[in-house]
């Protein structure tokens, strides 16, 4: 393989997406499996789908030239722009809850760091300054505890409820 | 840890059973045998290693080992494969490192020992890409050993513990057999150093604990045994070559195959051995340093203080030695230099020789190429030749003392008489000269002699080169100071303002209204020097004759119009004058100082005249007529004949233009009598003993109290300064 030949990424659903490889290279699994190996040979990822997959590739062309700046934390805002997050990023991760979930377990999945600080920093910024009742209705957790139940977990993390 | 997504769960067994199938396998496999399946695609560059393993394979390993570890309790075995990847590992080399290092020692080992080594990097490398998702959660929250190191110490505790004793007596051996001259496979030493490093884990503790505090003790007595051989058989110049040859092999050996942070300790070990301990014997011997300087042996002498220099204060005794070398070198210079003299009786014989100066110049030379080309300009050893030409320089060495001697020989230089030089050559016995000079404690007296030298070379003319001249003085001012050479300075000065002055004085005579008859007929030069530049000179009262005073008359006129506040004092004793004479029918022209041609001017009236009648006629005091007749009557030009017996002027000779007179040129330079020398000891050390007063009163006025003692070391400082010696006059 010449330099600057394309790496073929192929998703779980098979489709193969051609990404030269200094795009490929910021996920560290693909670094390691390129590394010292010298042949043109597809690199499965089956635990990426193709939608996913183009958008962590979208996200990797992106950053190719323009590392992100590391999120400071803990968040001072909601707002991830006022987070020290670019407007791009903020923009990249601004999509459906679904959608947020599969990209934070390819992120971690390929080990691409930025986009897993990204990507779970969104999530935090979701909780952030609710109350037990609105982060359900965030994320549609049914409360299964009983009343009991209920009260007693507070009673062990009023700590956190206090501070 | 972040959730897996929803997938069929995977069994621990099941998980297990396919790293161990399709990696485990498939590596040890790969290790043994050097196998690889076909199905893997190979890189058509041979310089990178083969690949074991396909994407597809390594991805769904990692895939495998990924969703084992994502899966939730209970389902999650992070735990079970971080002991199973220990285990797969520990049992491999149980199964087959460990028999086949069994019973091995020496070169054998080694290579067996290399070999796994190699092989289990392999077996780390791909096992950590596997599993590396237990090293981002699993270990960092359960605070173990991270896979990489684990994999190391995995080796370290159950393979290289077992053999490491055998293994460093093999390199030791192996070292040793280097050393005394055999080839050894330096690559392989080269890997099982790196073993004892790799296995360190980042830290050098394994490498210093178990090699190198084996080692540095078996070089130490290696060469402690070498050393001594040495000693006895060779001799001082061939040890140092040896030492050094050692000490270069060494530094090889550290450069090849051990870690640089040795290199030092080495070193250490070496030079203790070889030079520092030995360096009392070795400096006894015969062929030491006397025998280097005796035979000039540069080569030898370089690079016993290169290897001396390493060790510490170790050329102390060396530039000792040297210190004495020199100082006995010069000393017998001079002891022949006295033994000589007390034959000699002539003074201008003494003081125009230059050959001894030139002897010492030389030495200077000679000991100055050594500590540049072999001590490279050490400090150590340019103290030490300073202080051993001081040491002879500065011995009293009879009459003519070695101020004198150098004023002279630099008057021998500067004067357009002596011998020709080019003005290169000039500049360079200059600067040596300087050199010298700068040992001298006697700078004052120096000082004094050289003004007076250099004044009869300015007014006589007798100066080779103005820039010369100049330069001298340049080199002086740069060893002592300013107020060192400003007298000398203002000499020339002087000279350069007396010209313009003469000039103008033309210039006026010819505005006069009597014109160039304003001066009684004669041709009429005045040079204006400054007192405190010059030496003293003595002052002869005597009656000029009236064309003399007359012309004198109109320059003080001339000068009082120009000037203020400024006294003129006319030196006649540096007058010069030239006379025209007719003497045995042939013309000649006379250069002689004031008081001759006031003599000679005589004689144009009056064919014959007796001692009291030049005397009266003169003014001149009887002593000083008299030697100024003898210049005219006894020595090589008899301008006058003289009545009585040719030696010495009696008080009723009387004289007469010497018909006779025969002399091939028609210019005849007539020497002045010689005066007395107006430096002399006393009044330099008189100066001295005031200027160290002075210092001692600043002094005292600056500290208010003061002990004797760092009060003595101030003005030693001070006079330092003016470069004036103290030590010997400070004592009373």
């Amino acid at each position: 393989m010449a330099d600057g030949d394309k790496l073929k990424l192929k998703s779980s659903q098979g489709e193969i997406f051609e990404v030269d490889p200094e795009v490929a290279t910021m996920s560290t699994l693909i670094k390691n499996m390129v590394e010292d190996s010298g042949t043109d040979e597809e690199i499965p990822l089956p635990n990426v789908k193709t939608a996913i997959l183009s958008k962590v590739i979208d996200y990797c062309k992106y950053h190719k030239d323009n590392p992100p700046e590391e999120i400071q934390k803990p968040l001072k805002s909601t707002n991830l722009v006022e987070c020290g997050v670019s407007e791009w990023d903020s923009e990249y991760v601004n999509i459906e809850q679904e959608v947020l979930f599969e990209l934070i377990l390819a992120a971690n999945y390929l080990d691409i760091k930025s986009l897993l600080d990204l990507t779970c920093a969104k999530v935090a910024s979701m909780i952030k300054g609710k109350n037990t009742e609105e982060i359900r209705k965030q994320f549609n957790i049914v409360n299964d505890f009983t009343p009991e139940e209920e009260a007693q977990v507070r009673e062990e993390n009023r700590w956190c409820e206090d501070a | 840890m972040p959730p897996r997504a929803t997938g069929s769960i995977v069994p621990l067994e099941d998980g297990w059973e396919k790293i161990k199938n399709e990696g485990i396998k498939v590596l040890e496999e790969f290790l043994d045998t050097g196998h690889i399946r076909s199905t893997v695609p190979q890189n058509t560059d041979p310089q990178k290693p083969r690949n074991v393993f396909s994407k597809a394979n390594y991805a769904e390993l990692y895939t495998t080992v990924y969703n084992m570890c994502t899966q939730r309790t209970p389902n999650n075995w992070s735990e079970q494969l971080y002991r199973r990847y220990g285990e797969a590992m520990s049992d491999y080399v149980q199964r087959q490192v460990l028999p086949a290092l069994k019973d091995k020692t020496d070169i054998p080992l080694m290579k067996e020992l290399l070999h796994r080594w190699v092989n289990h990097k392999i077996y780390v490398k791909w096992m950590d890409r596997f599993f590396t998702y237990l090293d981002r959660y699993y270990v960092k929250l359960q605070s173990v050993e991270p896979l990489h190191n684990r994999g190391y110490s995995i080796f370290n505790q159950q393979v290289f513990t077992s053999v490491i004793k055998d293994t460093r007596s093999a390199l030791l051996k192996v070292i040793n057999q280097e050393r005394q001259g055999e080839h050894i496979d330096q690559d392989l030493v080269k890997g099982v150093i790196e073993i004892f490093i790799d296995l360190g884990l980042n830290s050098s503790n394994l490498y210093n604990t178990e090699f190198e505090e084996a080692f540095l003790p078996a070089t130490s007595s290696y060469f402690v045994r070498q050393a001594s051989g040495w000693l006895s058989e060779d001799s001082f110049p061939e040890y140092l070559r040896k030492a050094e040859a050692a000490l270069h092999a060494e530094d090889q050996r550290c450069h090849n195959y051990l870690s640089r942070t040795t290199l030092p300790k080495l070193r250490n070990v070496v030079i203790l051995a070889v030079l520092s301990q030995p360096q009392g014997q070795l400096l006894e011997k015969e062929t030491g340093v006397v025998y280097l300087l005796d035979n000039d042996k540069r080569e030898d002498l370089a690079r016993m203080h290169r290897m001396f220099s390493l060790v510490e204060n170790g050329l102390n005794p060396i530039a000792q030695a040297f210190r004495q070398y020199v100082t006995d070198r010069g000393n017998q210079i001079v002891d022949e230099r006295v033994e000589q003299q007390k034959q000699v009786s002539s003074k201008a014989e003494a003081l125009n020789d230059p050959t001894f100066i030139q002897t010492l110049l030389e030495l200077h030379d000679r000991f100055k190429g050594i500590v540049h080309e072999c001590f490279s300009q050490d400090s150590l050893f340019q103290k030490s030749l300073k202080e051993a030409f001081e040491v002879f320089v500065n011995r009293d060495i009879g009459k003519f003392s070695f101020a004198a001697l150098m004023s002279s020989f630099c008057d021998r230089i500067l004067k357009k008489s002596g011998e020709r030089l080019s003005d290169e050559q000039v500049e360079n016995l200059l600067t040596k000269m300087v050199e010298l000079f700068s040992f001298l404690s006697d700078k004052d007296l120096f000082a004094e002699i050289y003004r007076n030298q250099l004044s009869k070379r300015l007014l006589y003319e007798t100066s080779a080169s103005e820039d010369a001249e100049k330069s001298m003085i340049a080199k002086l001012k740069m060893k002592c100071g300013a107020q060192f050479t400003s007298k000398l300075e203002g000499m020339l000065t002087d000279l350069s303002l007396a010209l313009d002055t003469q000039k103008d004085f033309k210039d006026h005579c010819e505005q006069l209204p009597e014109g160039k008859a304003a001066l009684g007929g004669i041709e009429f030069n005045v040079t204006v020097l400054t007192t405190g530049f010059w030496p003293s000179y003595q002052v002869q009262e005597a009656s000029l004759c009236p064309e003399m005073q007359k012309a004198i008359q109109v320059f003080s006129n001339y000068y009082n119009g120009k000037t203020q506040h400024r006294r003129l004092q006319w030196i006649h004793s540096l007058g010069q004058a030239t006379i025209a004479a007719k003497l045995n029918g042939r013309r000649h022209d006379l250069i002689v100082n004031s008081y001759q041609a006031l003599i000679l001017l005589l004689f144009t009236r009056d064919e014959s005249h007796n001692l009291s009648f030049i005397q009266n006629s003169t003014g001149l005091e009887p002593s000083m007529c008299k030697k100024l007749l003898a210049t005219l009557s006894i020595a090589k030009f008899k301008i006058l004949s003289k009545t009585g017996d040719g030696k010495t002027i009696e008080d009723d000779a009387s004289f007469c233009p010497n018909d006779g007179f025969q002399c091939q040129h028609r210019k005849i330079k007539i020497p002045p009598p010689v005066t007395e020398e107006t430096h002399n000891k006393e009044r330099v050390e008189e100066d001295r003993s005031i200027a160290i007063e002075a210092a001692i009163v600043r002094i005292m006025k600056m500290r208010k109290t003061s002990h004797v003692s760092p009060c003595l070391s101030h003005v030693s400082q001070f006079c330092a300064l003016f470069a004036l010696p103290v030590a010997p006059d400070l004592e009373t």
